[in-house]
């Protein structure tokens, strides 16, 4: 495809071709093709500026651009669900290849071996991650893949009703009801403990019933805290429900996988995996399940077979439980996945091994609990839920006399982005979210600490 | 060609049924296996699971689709033919017999009456092949 408009005698070669099939006059220009558009509705100026040459548009983006806050002119303690990564120089290289550079699982799937192969892996390696036995090609996002989860559970035992975690991450929340209000879904939403920050066991005993389709639970949740859910799992199982868990995958290489602990369903958030934190995006979902419900999975499988060689090869497998064979009774309408980002996951995966993998999640861990240590010995701050454990991120809550838009001018006017408010939890008011990852180094904390003190309330 | 066993009645779903007693026992007819192809995989429901007439009660998956079974009759399933669930290409080989899946104690013996005999299932299949 070239970006070169049509010329003047394209257009009047178009013109003479659609005049001559219409046979009910002469279209003599384009502006005709649109008359049936009352003319109050038609555009007739759009108030564009003056057009620019590529230099003067180059310079343009680089003033605009320069005004943003990013990474490389602020140390990030933000996290809430994106996290900031190293990202390896190999990652660009390998999947900005022009062999893999689509952002689609191709329509005639099997000519694209290498394409299939790539997902055939990132399906691997999200199984050797959760420990699950079968995942899916992937998915949008970290929400949409836990949101799905609700409609794979009722397409196994087709019950309505879904017991699922406050404490999960709030964008998370707001996907599972959208999906639930539009299947007539009901939600249990258990509250946890402030002090704690467990879930309330009381609440999920009086709600389990044989209505139940499943227990939804994030593993950190989203404050950070990581819980041994075993004994939940179990009490899902013995009343029919299947147990879902959203999880870092970051922290899976030093946490207990899912599969661990009971899950029957494990999906998550797959941008921590080589992927940029970009603003809306692309972010990676990943899904993945036992082989009992390998039928019930959304999504596409890359499936590893032989050709009429006997040579290994892959397909797009099981695909008539999709959406282009089996219609409206198909268990979702996901019938695409992100390849790209699934392909960066698949690289970094790859790139830092199994081993790399535990390092990236030990050094995340032991930078935020040594900035949570500094941050409890500051008056006036107190790091919540201190006695649960957790993996990279926790709640901090300030004094009242200070805003958080006053703390966060402060920490941004010296480099450092704090970290995420906290909204919409009673209880956790004057709190934010802090994350330290392995790209944080101790003077960075040193600064951070710094900042903290230096406010005045 | 498919073949139409006079003892079995049929609905226009393509399931047959096979009265013993109380029991009803329920499959797929050869014209539905022939134009499904071949099967991967049958899906059984739950033995002990009351039903009613036109209640999905197994999924049937073949390489070009899936396709849903419905009950033919009221009641309850008394055993689901496991067999099928290493073996799911016994319906493409011998749908009225090995090829079984459920077992129904029928709770309305009635309703057989309203399903179609041998020759009126072999003039619908006909009738809406032309």
């Amino acid at each position: 495809m070239n970006y070169i408009s049509n010329t003047s005698e394209d257009v009047s070669m178009m013109l003479k071709d659609i005049s001559a099939s219409r046979g009910e006059g002469k279209v003599s220009s384009i502006d005709e093709l649109f008359s049936d558009i009352p003319g109050g509705l038609r555009v007739s100026k759009l108030g564009l500026p003056e057009p620019l040459c590529e230099l003067e548009v180059i310079s343009r983006i680089h003033s605009e651009v320069s005004k943003n806050t990013n990474f490389t002119t602020h140390k990030n303690f933000m996290g809430g669900g994106i996290y900031e990564h190293f990202i390896p120089s190999a990652i660009a290289a390998i999947t900005g290849r022009t062999d893999f550079y689509t952002a689609y699982t191709p329509y005639q799937p099997e000519i694209s071996q290498g394409t299939l192969t790539s997902i055939f892996e990132y399906q691997t390696m999200i199984c050797n991650l959760t420990g699950m036995e079968v995942s899916n090609a992937s998915h949008y996002d970290g929400a949409t893949a836990f949101a799905e989860s609700l409609i794979m559970a009722f397409n196994i035992n087709s019950r309505r009703e879904f017991i699922v975690m406050e404490n999960i991450n709030p964008a998370y929340m707001s996907v599972i009801k959208t999906y639930a209000q539009a299947a007539d879904f009901k939600l249990h939403i258990v509250p946890f403990d402030r002090t704690s920050g467990k879930p309330d066991w009381n609440f999920i005993e009086k709600n389990m019933s044989d209505k139940i389709s499943a227990v939804l639970v994030q593993n950190p949740a989203y404050f950070g805290t990581v819980l041994d859910f075993s004994e939940l799992a179990e009490f899902t199982h013995k009343n029919g429900a299947v147990f879902v868990v959203s999880a870092n995958p970051i922290s899976l290489g030093i946490l207990k996988p899912p599969a661990a602990y009971g899950a029957d369903i494990a999906c998550g958030e797959g941008q921590p995996l080589g992927i940029a934190p970009s603003f809306g995006g692309p972010n990676l979902g990943f899904m993945a399940t036992t082989q009992k419900h390998i039928r019930k999975i959304p999504g596409r499988i890359v499936g590893e077979t032989v050709d009429k060689n006997g040579k290994r090869c892959y397909v797009l497998t099981l695909q008539a439980r999709e959406q282009h064979i089996r219609r409206e009774k198909a268990s979702s309408n996901i019938c695409s996945n992100e390849a790209l980002c699934a392909l960066t996951a698949t690289a970094y995966l790859s790139y830092v091994g199994p081993y790399g993998l535990k390092d990236v999640a030990s050094r995340c861990s032991d930078l935020a609990h040594h900035l949570a240590e500094r941050i409890a010995g500051v008056k006036g701050f107190e790091v919540k839920f201190k006695d649960a454990p957790f993996f990279h991120e926790f709640v901090v809550s300030y004094p009242k006399q200070i805003t958080f838009e006053k703390l966060f001018a402060h920490f941004h006017a010296n480099g450092i982005l704090p970290g995420v408010e906290l909204k919409g939890f009673s209880g956790l008011e004057n709190s934010m979210l802090v994350c330290a990852t392995e790209v944080r180094t101790l003077a960075d904390i040193d600064s951070y600490i710094k900042c903290l003190e230096e406010l005045k309330w | 060609m498919s073949n139409y066993p006079e003892d079995l009645r049929y609905t226009e779903q393509h399931e047959w049924v096979r009265v013993e007693g109380k029991s009803a026992y329920v499959g797929i007819t050869d014209f539905a296996q022939h134009e499904l192809g071949d099967i991967v995989y049958v899906e059984l429901p739950g033995v002990n699971q009351a039903i009613e007439v036109s209640e999905k009660i197994c999924v049937v998956e073949s390489v070009k689709t899936v396709s849903d079974v419905y009950s033919p009759v009221s009641g309850k399933i008394v055993s689901i033919n496991v067999d099928l669930e290493d073996n799911p290409e016994v319906v493409n080989e011998d749908a009225f017999g090995e090829g079984w899946m459920v077992e129904i104690e029928m709770t309305n013996p009635e309703e057989i009456q309203a399903l179609m005999t041998a020759a009126e299932y072999k003039n619908f299949v006909e009738e809406a092949a032309s």
